[in-house]
């Protein structure tokens, strides 16, 4: 805690307007994480915009929990192949070249 | 400014039910949601347009505005002022608050009629945004400039940004400036910088992850009987043996020699050199007569 910025759950609760109970069903699927601290919830403020996907992803597109979790996988696996295609993009500019 | 047909957008019928209305978003926003297409400007472009079309077309209010006076809009403000009249003498009014900055999600056409997400009821997406924008920006360095750490200096919107690049730094890489980017709203985190690095290569080494390549044109005579020569690196010259019965197209590794490995101080690649044997074009008589007789010794060259 002493080194992380941390955000209050009930801030979040508030500002997004969704009740804590969102926060805990999430991170009960794994899909976020929530630390306790003096009787206090709080997530990472680095996985604030991982949280913000999630809840444009359900109010935007309808979705339940279980799907927006399968769309993170498939989103992990797209930004792992582009990582990839880029690499092998440099690579044939280099054979390109010869 | 012109008139926006927000039916069109989400291909419904102007007589179109709520229901049909909230299907054909959903239809849409499964195909262009920017979070399903991280990276692409035209699906970001797309999802505005049919999220605008729905935050009009789905709230009763908006839409009776928008049948009324969408292709005539220019009579929206009368129209306002009428409401505002009615309003005043209901009770429990509820106030949208905020507004005041223009909102970069809608279009004109949609501020000058519904005064931006004001307009809009319940959460809007600007409800779903605590953490601030990020920012992206794209940065293009010449290979020589990546060689080394790099400090710069970058303004991006308006916000000057002293950063260093780790030498060893790929085309295409992209980097993260935490907390650069916009400001957090009520309070909360500021969004990211992405910085995309283009890295333009036009001098004679090749570059493929950390190791380097090159051609060095090396003389019939030192190819045939050895010698040393001196070549490029990419950071100085070095003197090399060539071993006699060097063939065309030998490659001699440089260990170390490469560029930098990204974010470790002290590991190079290495520098791969290919040998391209010159034969002499124009000789002279004697040394035709030369070859000739080398030739000789070698059973006609065999």
């Amino acid at each position: 805690m002493a080194n992380k910025a941390m955000i209050l759950v009930e801030t979040l609760s508030i500002h997004y307007q969704v009740e804590p109970k969102y926060f805990r069903a999430l991170a009960a699927e794994g899909i976020i994480e929530i630390h306790q601290f003096e009787q206090a919830d709080y997530i990472d403020e680095d996985k604030i915009r991982h949280l913000e996907r999630i809840l444009r992803l359900q109010k935007d597109l309808n979705l339940d929990i279980d799907s927006v979790d399968i769309i993170f996988t498939l989103l992990n696996r797209i930004e792992g192949l582009n990582a990839e295609l880029n690499s092998l993009r440099n690579k044939i500019e280099f054979y390109e070249g010869e | 400014m012109d008139f926006i047909d927000y039916y069109k957008v989400l291909g419904v019928e102007k007589q179109a039910t709520e229901k049909e209305i909230k299907q054909a978003f959903r239809k849409l926003a499964r195909k262009h949601h920017p979070d399903l297409n991280p990276d692409d400007k035209a699906a970001e472009k797309k999802f505005k347009e049919i999220n605008e079309a729905n935050e009009v077309l789905s709230n009763t209010e908006n839409r009776k505005k928008y049948d009324k006076y969408g292709k005539d809009w220019q009579h929206a403000e009368q129209f306002e002022q009428n409401q505002a009249q009615q309003r005043s003498r209901s009770s429990n009014q509820q106030d949208f608050g905020a507004g005041g900055q223009g909102d970069p999600d809608f279009s004109d056409f949609f501020e000058s009629m519904f005064g931006g997400a004001r307009g809009t009821s319940g959460r809007t997406r600007q409800n779903m945004q605590f953490k601030g924008q990020d920012f992206q920006a794209q940065l293009e360095l010449n290979l020589t400039e990546v060689y080394h750490a790099n400090s710069q200096v970058l303004t991006v919107n308006g916000q000057k940004i002293r950063l260093t690049i780790p030498a060893g730094i790929e085309n295409g890489q992209v980097i993260k400036i935490a907390g650069k980017g916009e400001k957090g709203a009520n309070g909360g985190p500021s969004g990211d910088l992405y910085i995309k690095f283009i890295i333009v290569n036009t001098g004679k080494f090749k570059r493929d992850g950390n190791n380097l390549y090159a051609t060095v044109d090396l003389d019939l005579y030192t190819a045939v009987l050895g010698g040393d020569i001196t070549t490029d690196t990419f950071d100085g010259k070095v003197k090399l043996k060539v071993l006699p019965g060097t063939q065309n197209d030998t490659k001699v590794k440089l260990k170390g020699k490469g560029f930098p490995v990204y974010k470790s101080k002290s590991d190079y690649g290495d520098l791969i050199l290919s040998f391209r044997i010159k034969i002499p074009s124009k000789l002279r008589e004697d040394e035709v007569k030369l070859f000739q007789e080398l030739k000789n010794l070698n059973e006609n060259g065999k």
